[in-house]
């Protein structure tokens, strides 16, 4: 079914054609159908498509607005109308519902179909809209049909005193098409240099974006962009980093090592609450690190986390996590964990946990890097099982598999203390994951690893068995008024915990107050579909949900001395 | 157990309590009563009348004619109405051949002569002669006296019946709630301040509520060791021998035959203290102590705060028992010490050490006291420890690790010792703030008491580590040691009312170190005599002084190691 003229004529008389062509053009795809018909009745004159838009109610129209601009954007494309109208038109919705992106480009578009367009463009954009993005479309636009002079109207525009007006020309200067061209790149990288003398931030951060766009022509452009890199980012400022972290998450695969070498360095000037710096880094570094820049990457992270151990966590970082997290990088991630609990920086201990708990991951199963512990001095073994006691005792499974991974490289006195700590706090106190975890690895090892676990589970039967022993001694029982203080305390505890995570929670969030239902287990409701009265009743069955966490029995036997051993682990040294 | 129960018996008087207490004590043997004692007389000499079986015989008719106290004389046959004689012969005459209801008259009759003591030898003749004249096919007569009624209770009837009828409810709700062993204490705390009150006020009465705090104790302890839950009895022990001693200690010293009654009472409350705590530590503690944190597990608790108070607290007692040890073979002469007894009290004394380190080993919580008051729990068991029966155990290495923890947990702020008291607050602490830091540390014995068991062993390090507290993280704490005073004797062993007198800011921090800090300590023992004057320690009886401290949360008095002191500063002078 085809749109008739009708369908658009029609509702102009009644002031509803914006209306109308959202229904349209959401109504079987016809889109494109409809952008052609609207483009053909304002060529035939019989409808003036700037003046229908310049009625635009964006309250009104609400959502419907980015198809509306959408279809506007299309029929730019197509129409033949005075530049100055257009651009005023263009101008007025741009960003309007989301859909500036579209607009542009159209309007790109209906500037290259004729390049005396371009002329009358570019100087009503400087003359009108100088600091509209309208200026910049422009210039790039002319950059494709005389590159030589837009490039020299942008050199020009440089010299400004405007400071928002030299930045969207250096700006625009980044989307020029230089096809390899070195002579051309040199001059734009010429006007970067003497531009950077000004110390603008915008200004900066428009340079990088066109330093970026240059650096991969050549090796003498690269040595060029890489000093002006460093130029740029000598004096630290928040915004002109932030540009470069998003520069090297956009340009991740383009970007030359050599400015990648400068970025990682410039990185740690980053200011720890700039949330939005710190998560582009992260998208960069998590790239760089599956390429093989490990060293690099992991010396910016370190250097951050331990420069901003109060303000910054790896928690920060969690692109960076995430890729750790993928099966490929399993070797790589267990590299750093090992690195980082041999360091002895708190910071990059429990750096190494969020590694490790990330994803609901709170009990994957670990080996430590072997080659790094070589490389420490004695007892490098011992050491990294006292660490990962310490660190990880909250992911038993982890701290434990751990240990078991290094048994092989211990000495026998070694391998004897971390029998001792394999025992005591982890095993006990998690008599129920670190046993089917020891369990299952047993076929899998070393006879001498096979062994000790053997007589780590009869120790832990033998424990029991002494727990055990114990259930008819009744005279140390907590007395009853002890354990319903406790219990008012605790429900009290609990309660309060609950209401402050009901607040943050997304489900409040997205479902707002909740409904109490008193009776049953399913809840019935009506779904109304309009003004006739007309409803389906449905019955929506509860579902309960559950999840079990394992708490370290030790904690309530000697939560204290618990807490001393594990600190001990974590800060002290090894005494054989 | 016996003894106490007989001399009871023979205390009670005829009317209202011997003749209340045979018809409950013959329903518990099972014989079917038919007539008990009633208002306005006897019915023709008897007055009490069952049927039944005693220990797989015939069913028999027993007529019971009561009789208080030893049988005299006077007693026999008297000019009284009340004498046996008569009662006899009336049942002989008059009850037997029509009073019997009929459905027994054609059973055995046994007539049994019932008194609380026994029957003097100048009628023993009289009354043998009486039963062989009148003894026939079907009526014989059998001698009921204080001996036999004694296992009779023992066997059948060791319960409240004993008891006047208003210490009885106490005796019950205590006994009823054993599973709940403090609320079972409290009730049995006020049935002994019943028992011993103010108004018991001649020996008689002493003697009497002595003996029935024995009794009511004794049937508490079988009932919390039938019921495998000797909490309650254990508390209940402590104070019984606390608030007797208060009470009799004027009489130990007497030879009249009530100041030795009193005495011997005395000596069984004290004795079944003993065999209740030993049978608490051996029944519940010691089979434990060798397995890693299963005491601490035995609380069952989910609160740690729990498991810490009952780890301690557990700790104190182990320690009392053993000091109850270490008094009856220092009261042993040399002979009796190298005895099969002497060498069984030291092979006591020897385990309950070797029991204690292991607890101290394989339950770490004791090694961070939550609460400044569990410091005397620590000067007890460290005490203990320190003994020399032949054991090498490193004390010092407990007090360091004390100290080592202490420094961390105040280093951290978290679950440091604190002199919070209530339940309900200490599993509230921490809390955050300095000045709630500085409230519940502002004072503090556990520090001090730790300095002081460090000098006294010798130990500069562990010393030091105390002064480092102070100095890091208790500047504002007043480090106090407490010494009894003139009001202490009166108040040590009921706890009635605050007592004794405290040295605040002790100083540990001088230059001459340890010898500078036990000197002043042990010169304010010299100056705070009531110490010498306390009755326990006067007659001998310094346990209790240990249990006064540990019962009701006082600080040991420094006093008990001036002997150590003087050791070591003869040793040091010398060096």
């Amino acid at each position: 079914m085809t749109i008739s003229v009708d369908q658009i004529l029609d509702p102009i008389t009644k002031n509803l054609l914006l209306p109308s062509i959202f229904e349209l053009a959401i109504r079987d795809e016809k889109k494109e159908e409809l952008i052609r018909l609207i483009a053909g009745l304002h060529n035939g004159s019989l409808i003036d498509v700037l003046a229908e838009y310049g009625a635009v109610d964006q309250e009104k129209l609400g959502f419907k607005l980015y198809t509306v601009v959408e279809v506007f954007a299309g029929v730019l494309e197509l129409i033949d109308a005075p530049v100055a109208d257009v651009m005023f038109r263009v101008n007025q919705l741009d960003g309007a519902g989301g859909a500036g992106f579209h607009l542009l480009s159209s309007f790109e578009k209906y500037c290259l179909s004729d390049p005396a367009r371009l002329e009358e463009a570019f100087r009503l954009a400087k003359d009108l809209y100088p600091e509209t993005n309208l200026l910049h479309v422009v210039l790039v636009a002319g950059s494709k049909v005389e590159f030589d002079l837009f490039q020299s109207r942008v050199i020009d525009l440089i010299a400004s005193d405007e400071s928002r007006l030299r930045a969207l020309a250096m700006q625009a200067l980044s989307r020029f098409h230089y096809d390899g061209d070195v002579k051309r790149a040199v001059a734009t990288l010429q006007v970067v240099r003497n531009g950077i003398q000004h110390h603008d931030e915008s200004f900066f951060s428009a340079a990088l974006t066109t330093v970026f766009s240059l650096a991969a022509i050549d090796q003498v452009v690269e040595d060029e962009c890489r000093e002006l890199v460093s130029q740029i980012l000598k004096a630290p400022n928040d915004f002109v980093i932030r540009t470069a972290a998003k520069l090297l998450m956009m340009e991740r695969s383009s970007t030359p090592e050599s400015i990648v070498s400068v970025l990682l360095i410039k990185f740690r000037d980053v200011n720890p609450s700039d949330n939005e710096a710190i998560n582009f880094i992260s998208l960069g570094l998590g790239h760089l690190l599956t390429v093989g820049k490990v060293e690099d990457v992991l010396g910016l992270i370190e250097f951050l986390l331990s420069k901003h151990s109060v303000d910054l966590s790896m928690s920060n970082f969690e692109h960076l996590i995430w890729v750790l997290d993928k099966p490929e990088n399993t070797i790589l991630r267990q590299r750093i964990i090992t690195r980082w609990l041999l360091s002895g920086k708190n910071k990059l201990c429990s750096s190494a946990v969020q590694l490790t708990s990330w994803n609901q991951g709170s009990n994957i199963v670990l080996s430590a890097d072997m080659s790094l512990l070589h490389e420490i001095p004695p007892h490098a073994a011992l050491l990294l099982a006292m660490r990962a006691c310490g660190w990880m005792f909250a992911y038993p499974v982890s701290a434990a598999s751990l240990m078991i991974s290094i048994l092989d490289l211990a000495s026998d006195v070694e391998r004897n203390e971390v029998e001792e700590i394999l025992f005591n706090p982890l095993l006990i106190s998690y008599g129920g994951s670190v046993k089917k975890y020891l369990e299952s690895v047993r076929v899998d090892i070393s006879l001498e690893a096979k062994n000790m676990i053997d007589r780590l589970l009869g120790r832990l039967d033998s424990y029991h068995c002494g727990l055990q022993s114990v259930s008819d001694v009744k005279e140390l029982e907590t007395p009853l008024a002890q354990r319903q203080a406790y219990q008012r305390q605790f429900n009290r505890k609990m309660a309060e915990s609950f209401r402050s995570a009901e607040k943050d929670s997304l489900m409040t969030a997205l479902m707002g107050k909740p409904s109490v239902i008193l009776y049953g287990n399913s809840s019935i409701h009506y779904v109304y579909h309009g003004p006739n009265g007309e409803r389906t009743r449905q019955e929506s069955p509860m579902h309960s949900v559950s999840t079990s966490v394992e708490f370290p029995s030790l904690d309530n036997i000697d939560s204290q001395g618990l807490e001393y051993m594990l600190r001990a682990f974590k800060v002290g040294e090894v005494d054989l | 157990m016996k003894l106490i129960i007989r001399e009871y018996l023979a205390g009670l008087r005829e009317r209202d309590e011997l003749d209340a207490l045979l018809p409950d004590l013959l329903s518990q043997m099972g014989l079917d009563v038919f007539s008990k004692p009633g208002v306005g007389g006897r019915q023709y000499g008897v007055d009490v009348a069952a049927i039944g079986c005693i220990d797989g015989g015939p069913e028999t008719v027993y007529l019971f004619s009561v009789k208080s106290g030893d049988l005299g004389r006077t007693d026999w046959d008297g000019s009284s109405p009340q004498s046996l004689r008569p009662s006899l012969n009336s049942i002989i005459d008059s009850y037997i051949g029509s009073h019997l209801p009929a459905p027994y008259r054609d059973k055995p009759i046994e007539i049994c002569l019932c008194f609380g003591g026994n029957i003097k030898e100048t009628v023993r003749l009289d009354v043998s002669s009486f039963i062989s004249k009148n003894t026939k096919d079907n009526v014989s007569f059998s001698e009921w006296n204080g001996e036999r009624l004694a296992n009779l209770i023992e066997r059948y009837f060791l319960r409240e019946e004993l008891l006047p009828e208003h210490c009885r409810k106490l005796l019950r709700k205590s006994i009823a709630i054993l599973d709940e062993p403090d609320a079972s204490y409290l009730n049995f705390k006020r049935l002994i301040d019943l028992l011993l009150s103010d108004e018991v006020s001649t020996p008689e009465e002493l003697l009497t509520g002595l003996r029935q705090v024995y009794l009511c104790l004794w049937i508490l302890f079988s009932w919390s060791r039938e019921q495998s839950n000797v909490e309650s009895s254990y508390l209940a022990s402590e104070l019984c021998v606390l608030h007797s001693w208060g009470k009799c200690k004027g009489f130990l010293s007497g030879s009249t035959k009530m100041h030795v009654s009193i005495k011997n009472t005395f000596s069984a409350i004290q004795l079944l203290h003993v065999q209740i705590s030993t049978h608490f530590m051996v029944k519940s503690i010691l089979p434990h102590s060798n397995k890693l944190h299963a005491l601490s597990v035995a609380v069952f608790s989910s609160c740690s705060t729990d498991v810490n108070l009952k780890m301690f607290d557990m700790l104190g007692r182990l320690a009392s028992v053993g000091m109850w040890n270490v008094w009856a073979f220092e009261r042993l002469s040399e002979v009796e010490r190298e005895s099969e007894y002497g060498k069984s009290v030291v092979k006591s004394i020897v385990t309950l050490q070797s029991c204690m380190a292991a607890i101290i080993l394989n339950n770490p919580v004791l090694n961070t006291p939550c609460k400044d008051d569990q410091g005397t729990d620590i000067v007890l068991a460290s005490w203990f420890l320190s003994l020399d029966f032949g054991l090498d155990i490193a004390v010092d290495e407990w007090l360091s690790q004390i100290g080592g923890a202490a420094q961390y947990q105040l280093a951290v702020k978290n679950k440091y010792p604190c002199n919070l008291r209530e339940y309900y607050k200490l599993i509230e602490h921490p809390q955050d703030g300095e000045a709630y830091f500085q409230e519940v540390t502002a004072g503090s014995m556990l520090y001090p008491y730790l300095a002081l068991l460090n000098s006294l062993m010798g130990k500069v390090e562990g010393f030091d580590k105390i002064r480092s507290i102070k100095k890091e993280f208790l500047g504002h704490c007043n480090f106090q040691f407490w010494f009894p005073d003139a009001n202490s004797e009166a108040n040590f062993y009921n706890n009635k009312a605050a007592h004794g007198a405290t040295l605040s800011h002790v100083s540990i921090n001088g230059d001459g170190g340890m010898l500078e800090f036990l000197d002043v300590l042990f010169k304010e023992c010299e100056e705070s005599a009531s110490f010498d004057s306390l009755s326990a320690i006067q007659l001998g009886h310094w346990p209790l002084i240990v249990i006064a401290c540990r019962h009701y949360r006082y600080p040991v008095p420094l006093h008990f190691f001036k002997r150590r002191y003087v050791q070591l500063k003869s040793a040091w002078l010398s060096a």
